[in-house]
């Protein structure tokens, strides 16, 4: 108890002094900070490039629908940057690093060059017909939101309607076309509850397997085998990755983003979803299929309206005169009319009594059945039984039972039964040794004395 | 906290405008995919964006009681209360139905009487097609007059009580509002005067 327990020391194994990052809520994780510090051989030029665009694009993004459209003519105006940044990371050159102020301005960038991807994608496409009908309802829309804009309070408005108007203003073939390939970027993604159908996995054996190590695209085999250069020493451990390493990673993984960016709208501009709606489809709700018919048809409702209006109003109105009516009545008056009124009603009601009273007694008459009156034999025969019946069956008077008798109520004597039958038979096996019938005239004896003793 | 009702909002009929729909429908609402997903953080720019893709109007549906998305956007738009100006924008606005039936039924549900009238019936000469998803999750076609006679003389549409509106006769009674003057019932009118036939253009005219 004195002494301190002795603190054990653990042996050192493999995976000791490896930095284990546990997460725990509410603290951010260890290294966030190291790792992403400015690197010293960035450029001047570059950070004044970076920093102006991030100039822009903070201005650009107060509002969802300017964003939208001038973020994309931003795009196409300033390609060199971005599209410099990929090119120096294919060569091996140093990557940008992040820092926490550019983070920011880091995923932006990513989300422009795939957008720009995605538009380069579909441009290639190039269906031209398709775009139109998106820009019609684009311009539509556009039309609404600048209206929805300028009626906003005017400290917001005078923004918006500044960067509204260089995005409205530049060319409109630019942003048509823009705003078209986002519309249809957009309506891939969230294309109401459109699934794409998935393919079933197939199993494909080793052999045959397309993966990273003989990939079509040679240019994924590069990044790739790059990246798991830079993971593994020669030996194969794990390698502790710095700065600059880990930098170009994320490079190859951002490039592989807006590859796939491209490739989605590809398949998305070639196979277009299939929308599983069909329940919705066979009504179809498009207007002007047959004006004519469609007017007359509103006609018709109007009609139909104006006629129930006008019958409601009746009512109400005929409501209102029976009170003017009864209000410059006396008492007197108005009770001899609510006399009047209950006393026709009773009237009517016994009459319609009677009436239904008459309807059941025809009703009756007609169902009685039809006695065949020629037939003599039948009826002679039918009211013998009847009048037996009747006679066994008649409502006796009183302490009078239909119990005849037990001989009466026998009915084994009517007819040979069964029983008899076999009750004879046992007789027979049951008798005494030497007692059979056909020697001993004794043996039928008991059928005599029972006979004798019934009479 | 995403389901709070903005902040500069003031109560509709004395109550939160969220409350204009049932706890039950509102609760299936907050549950729906298309809410999580699509509604989040969602200013009245972007229910118009929602709104121009919207292709039925229609409340609970199915046994799940699945909301349609038209009901989603109606909540949304009882949340973020846009005022005045933006619901006649977007009534007023030609391109896109649906938009014009869900700033309906909001107009409806929050504005007074006689506002209602003057504005919906307006409306009566709208005869553009609507597609409506009826409680079994079918759809139904329907046209835009008559989803204003509903809203201006049922109880329930789109599985949204309506808030009571006084009787238009009581509103001519009072004097608050002319009685109804029907496009048809100018044409007549016009016509008489005339004293011939009325012509195409002057139906195109009243209908349009």
């Amino acid at each position: 108890m004195s002494r301190a327990p002795e603190k054990k020391v653990s042996k050192p194994v493999a995976t000791s002094g490896v930095k284990v990052h546990r997460y725990f809520p509410g603290k951010a994780p260890e290294g966030h900070m190291d790792e992403f510090s400015e690197s010293e051989s960035e450029s001047e030029a570059e950070t004044e490039a970076k920093t102006e665009h991030t100039v822009q694009l903070a201005a650009g993004t107060s509002f969802r629908a300017s964003a939208r459209l001038t973020a994309a003519t931003e795009v196409l105006s300033a390609p060199m940057r971005i599209g410099g940044g990929i090119g120096n990371a294919q060569q091996g050159n140093e990557g940008f690093s992040d820092s926490d102020a550019e983070s920011d301005g880091e995923t932006k960038q990513l989300m422009q060059a795939r957008l720009l991807a995605r538009q380069r994608a579909n441009e290639e496409a190039s269906s031209d017909s398709g775009s139109d009908s998106d820009s019609g309802s684009d311009m539509a829309r556009a039309r609404l939101r600048a209206s929805m804009q300028i009626r906003k309070p005017e400290g917001i408005g005078a923004r918006a309607g500044a960067t509204e108007s260089p995005g409205s203003g530049s060319s409109s073939g630019n942003s048509s076309g823009s705003s078209s390939s986002e519309e249809s970027g957009s309506s891939s993604e969230d294309g109401g509850y459109a699934v794409r159908p998935m393919l079933k996995p197939m199993f494909v054996p080793k052999s045959q397997r397309q993966t990273q190590q003989n990939p079509q695209n040679p240019q994924q085999a590069q990044q790739s085998s790059r990246a798991a250069a830079m993971l593994e020493d020669e030996n194969g451990e794990a390698r502790d990755l710095g700065a600059e390493a880990s930098a170009q990673m994320k490079e190859a993984r951002r490039e592989e983003s807006v590859r796939m960016a491209a490739e989605e709208a590809r398949r998305a501009r070639e196979q277009p979803e299939i929308d599983n709606d069909e329940h919705a489809n066979l009504v179809d709700d498009t207007d002007d299929v047959d004006p004519e018919a469609e007017f007359e048809a509103w006609k018709l409702r109007e009609l139909l309206r104006i006629k129930r209006d006008k019958e409601e109003g009746e009512v109400v109105d005929l409501e209102e005169q029976e009170r003017e009516r009864r209000r410059n009545m006396s008492e007197a008056e108005k009770y001899a009319e609510d006399i009047e009124v209950v006393r026709k009603q009773r009237e009517e009601k016994i009459e319609r009594a009677r009436e239904l009273r008459m309807e059941y007694l025809e009703e009756q008459n007609a169902m009685r059945l039809d006695v065949a009156q020629n037939d003599t034999e039948v009826n002679a025969i039918m009211s013998q039984q009847m009048f037996e019946y009747a006679m066994i069956n008649a409502e006796g008077r009183r302490s009078h039972t239909k119990w005849k008798g037990h001989s009466k109520e026998d009915t084994s004597r009517a007819e040979p039964s069964l029983w008899e039958e076999s009750r004879r038979a046992t007789q027979r096996s049951d008798a005494r040794p030497g007692t059979s019938s056909a020697r001993n005239p004794r043996s039928g004896g008991r059928e005599q004395q029972r006979r004798s003793a019934d009479d | 906290m995403a389901n709070r009702t903005v902040n500069t909002a003031t109560t509709i009929h004395g109550t939160n405008p969220q409350n204009l729909i049932d706890k039950e429908y509102r609760q299936r609402i907050y549950d729906s995919l298309y809410w999580k997903e699509h509604c989040f953080a969602l200013t009245v720019t972007g229910v118009m964006d929602k709104a121009a893709n919207l292709t039925c109007i229609g409340g609970c549906f199915g046994d799940n009681k699945r909301p349609t998305e038209f009901m989603c956007l109606v909540l949304k738009l009882l949340q973020l209360q846009p005022d005045r100006q933006m619901v006649d924008v977007l009534i007023d606005q030609n391109d896109f139905k649906y938009m014009r039936a869900l700033a309906l039924m909001y107009f409806r549900l929050t504005e007074r009487p006689v506002d209602v009238y003057t504005k919906l019936e307006l409306l009566y000469s709208d005869y553009s097609k609507l597609r409506r998803r009826i409680y079994d999750g079918t759809y139904v076609l329907m046209h835009m007059d008559e989803l204003v006679d509903d809203l201006l003389r049922e109880q329930r549409v789109c599985s949204i009580a309506l808030p009571r509106i006084t009787d238009r006769r009581k509103l001519e009674d009072v004097g608050e509002l002319p009685p109804r003057i029907s496009p048809l019932d100018q044409n007549d009118s016009d016509s008489d005067s005339e004293s011939g036939s009325s012509s195409g253009s002057d139906n195109d005219e009243s209908g349009s």
